[in-house]
């Protein structure tokens, strides 16, 4: 069925490249993705055959038989970008992007209308009240934003309305963008989600490819075995696509790094699939093939799946981003224009819109406890343990990326987002995150965290006059916080999950990456880590014991050989 | 007794048996204690896990043995020859401490109803009542602690337990160090140990000092 949707793809490519511009992705369709088998052809559909005008005809053509799309999907978090509060009863506020902020693209505040090209409305909007289905007017769902399955109907989208470049570029692109010339084709391509759809939105997330997650990029549209088993095409790879194990009800997505944890077997059926859980396909005690599975299913009461079996982050072609210095934004060059610096391969390393960056590719994620309950804050709030005075620039070294110096800088500095967790906690796991570096914006008096305006028209956007002071004023009037007029810079990190591009089975962890002395967990009490685990008292008392055992015995045998020499009798008479 | 034996080889003091437990014993201890360190971090040898699975097959060797053995002390009367004793007692420390070093003769004679004079009677008696068990119930729970979680005690924190079985360890370490040197304190510097692999004793007496 999906090859004869595919072929039918190409054959009407083929014939619209004659006459128009084909849409350039729809020749990508990933040949693996697993399309479930449907008893609706769309490209048959005489209602979508066209012609269409505009992006929004085709979708009230979606919507003139799927009506309840919209209602569906209102509650959702794709929707209202609000999560589910938390059980931790510390979290008082609302989570979720809308709200909260990181140390990428800061947050949401003044910057609704450029953000949401990634909404699924599939248009920009300029009033986050849009977003809650209760308001009036309320945005629209754009059902191919999903459903069109190269993920460049989205990626054209972006273009067309107009986004701010620097959102999601570090260097101002010049030459053609991606256009849907033709509305009729796409509509009639549309079929379940696809790992290129979805990654449209989620492989850029936070300002560009890879840039925030180093387990979801571009690398898994068609990824080999060893980057993703899960992803990688069959026979090799079981060929999934993001919807495989995110299963939907009601077009809810489950999974998510606001909900659930590392410990958490989903309390449903079987039956009802996946619920972006290991555990649910992989029951809580998998390695029952292994000789040794009985000893590795010992610990998975404390170990995380992805801590052993993700032994790396960003371990394909895309690098992701590890340090923004917000703090050195607003350089110009000589002519006083913005500019960028690349290395040889052309990753930005400084960018006048957004300051310096540090990349990474194939790096071991830290590991901490985790119960998947984030603690995250927002404008206005007041991270604890932020810095009270001003802060030294970051050294040359740690902009450039050195793992060590990197670390060096922010060993103290507080997490602006971190998974709660302790070893004592049944539902805590040792978990894999990426720690992302940063350097942002604060309040200089009240050492808050601020939303700044990055684009717009006015005279107040960030990179528009490189001026924080009134690109922080907007910022924190739109989120409702108050702002003294004075921006300082701070240090501060943030865990970002690490769950995907599961590695194969002979490339996980073994025992000695943990249990020696210096392995991965050296730095992470709790547990009970054999190798690791010692109470030093003990084996400095332990070695005095034989040390003073052997000195005697030493001191005996020397005195016994030299009175040896003078005393030579055989015992017992 | 009915089987001493006496004649020029001397007095036959280590039965077969009680031989073979020696020396399968002395084997596995070796062998523990090697893996054991590995396992504790402290060198590399067969790899953590390989190190892991065969201490502890060699310790139930060795448990599996201590329960012939303690049968066989039970049965033959041999757990007599470590029942404490004072008398003696500071005749031999004496010696050890200052009348060796002047070849004085020891003054106590090994025989088949007392093997062991009274200051190694009370270091063995403390290594089989103390020493070992104490090594293999925490190693018991170490094991129960991973194979089987369910029914591990969660009062009982294995960290201590682990640190019973480690302060184990090197007490048994020292008891081998002082083992290993003061059988060459014998009448020759091997004799001992070859009546521990022949069974002869060459300087043992046939009666009861």
């Amino acid at each position: 069925m999906a090859l004869h949707r595919l072929g039918r793809l190409m054959l009407a490519l083929a014939l619209t490249g004659m006459t128009a511009v084909p849409l350039a992705a729809q020749q990508e369709v990933p040949a693996a993705s697993a399309a479930p088998s449907s008893t609706a052809d769309h490209s048959r559909f005489k209602e979508l055959e066209g012609p269409f005008r505009t992006a929004a005809e085709v979708n009230e053509t979606c919507l003139s038989c799927h009506n309840t799309g919209p209602e569906q999907l209102h509650g959702t978090i794709h929707f209202t970008w609000t999560a589910p509060q938390s059980d931790d009863p510390e979290q008082t506020s609302a989570l979720g992007m809308l709200h909260v902020a990181n140390g990428f693209l800061l947050s949401t505040p003044s910057n609704v209308d450029a953000c949401t090209s990634c909404h699924i409305a599939g248009t920009r909007l300029d009033d986050p009240a849009m977003l809650d289905a209760s308001s009036d007017p309320v945005a629209p769902v754009d059902c191919l934003s999903c459903h069109e399955p190269t993920g460049q109907w989205t990626i054209a989208n972006f273009h067309e309305n107009g986004a701010a470049c620097t959102m999601c570029h570090d260097e101002r692109l010049k030459g053609d963008t991606p256009e849907v010339k033709d509305f009729a084709l796409a509509a009639q391509s549309v079929g379940p989600s696809t790992r290129a759809s979805c990654g449209s939105c989620h492989f850029d997330a936070d300002g560009g490819p890879g840039v925030k997650h180093g387990d979801l990029n571009a690398d898994l549209i068609e990824p080999a075995h060893t980057l993703d088993v899960h992803m990688a095409a069959a026979p090799d790879g079981a060929g999934f696509t993001c919807a495989t194990c995110h299963t939907t009800r009601d077009h809810a997505t489950t999974g998510s790094r606001y909900t659930g944890g590392p410990g958490e077997t989903p309390d449903r059926p079987a039956l009802a699939g996946a619920a972006a859980s290991c555990q649910s396909c992989h029951s809580d005690a998998p390695h029952a093939a292994a000789a040794n599975g009985a000893r590795l299913d010992r610990h998975t009461d404390s170990v995380a799946c992805e801590t052993c079996h993700i032994p790396a982050i960003a371990r394909g072609e895309t690098k992701t981003r590890v340090l923004w210095d917000w703090s050195s934004a607003g350089e110009v060059d000589r002519r006083r224009q913005p500019y960028v610096d690349k290395e040889k391969d052309g990753t930005v390393t400084y960018a006048s819109e957004k300051g310096h960056f540090a990349w990474a590719a194939d790096f071991q994620p830290a590991l901490v406890w985790s119960d998947g309950q984030l603690v995250t804050h927002r404008p206005g709030d007041v991270v604890p343990g932020i810095a009270t005075g001003d802060v030294d620039a970051l050294e040359d070294a740690a902009r450039e990326g050195d793992p060590e110096a990197i670390a060096a800088a922010f060993s103290e500095a507080p997490w602006i987002a971190a998974y709660g967790g302790d070893p004592a906690s049944e539902t805590s796991r040792i978990a894999p995150v990426k720690v992302m570096n940063s350097v942002v914006p604060i309040d200089e008096e009240s050492r808050a965290l601020v939303s700044a305006q990055f684009a717009g028209r006015g005279r107040d956007a960030l990179w528009n006059d490189f001026r924080w002071e009134d690109a922080v004023e907007a910022g924190m009037k739109e989120a409702g916080a108050a702002f003294s007029g004075d921006v300082a810079f701070a240090r501060v990190r943030q865990m970002i999950p690490v769950n995907h591009m599961v590695a194969p089975a002979d490339q996980a962890l073994g025992c000695t990456s943990c249990h020696v002395k210096n392995g991965l967990l050296e730095e992470l009490p709790g547990g009970f880590v054999p190798g690791r685990d010692r109470f030093d008292l003990l084996d400095r008392a332990g070695l005095l014991v034989l040390a003073g055992t052997l000195g005697a015995v030493l001191l005996h045998l020397i005195l016994r050989l030299g009175f040896g020499l003078f005393y030579r009798g055989n015992r017992h008479g | 007794m009915a089987d001493t034996q006496s004649n020029a080889k001397g007095v036959y003091l280590f039965t077969r048996f009680e031989r073979f437990w020696h020396w399968s014993q002395a084997v596995l201890i070796l062998f523990l204690m090697a893996s054991g360190a590995e396992i504790h971090g402290v060198w590399n040898w067969l790899g953590f896990e390989t190190a892991l699975d065969l201490h502890i097959t060699a310790a139930f060797t060795l448990i599996v043995l201590w329960a012939f053995a303690i049968f066989w002390h039970l049965v033959a009367g041999h757990w007599r020859h470590y029942v404490p004793t004072t008398k003696g007692l500071w005749a031999v420390m004496s010696f050890y401490a200052t009348g060796i070093f002047f070849g004085e003769p020891h003054p106590f004679q090994p025989s088949p109803t007392r093997k062991h004079n009274p200051m190694q009677a009370m270091a063995y008696l403390g290594f089989k009542v103390l020493m070992a068990p104490a090594i293999w119930i925490s190693g018991l729970a170490l094991w129960i602690y991973g194979k089987f979680p369910e029914i591990y005690p969660d009062t009982l924190p294995i960290l201590w337990v682990n640190a019973a079985h480690v302060a184990a360890a090197f007490l048994i370490a020292a008891f081998l160090i002082a083992h290993l040197y003061l059988i060459t304190t014998g009448e020759t510097v091997f004799a001992q140990l070859r009546a521990m692999i022949t069974g002869w004793d060459r300087h043992a007496g046939s009666k009861d000092d």
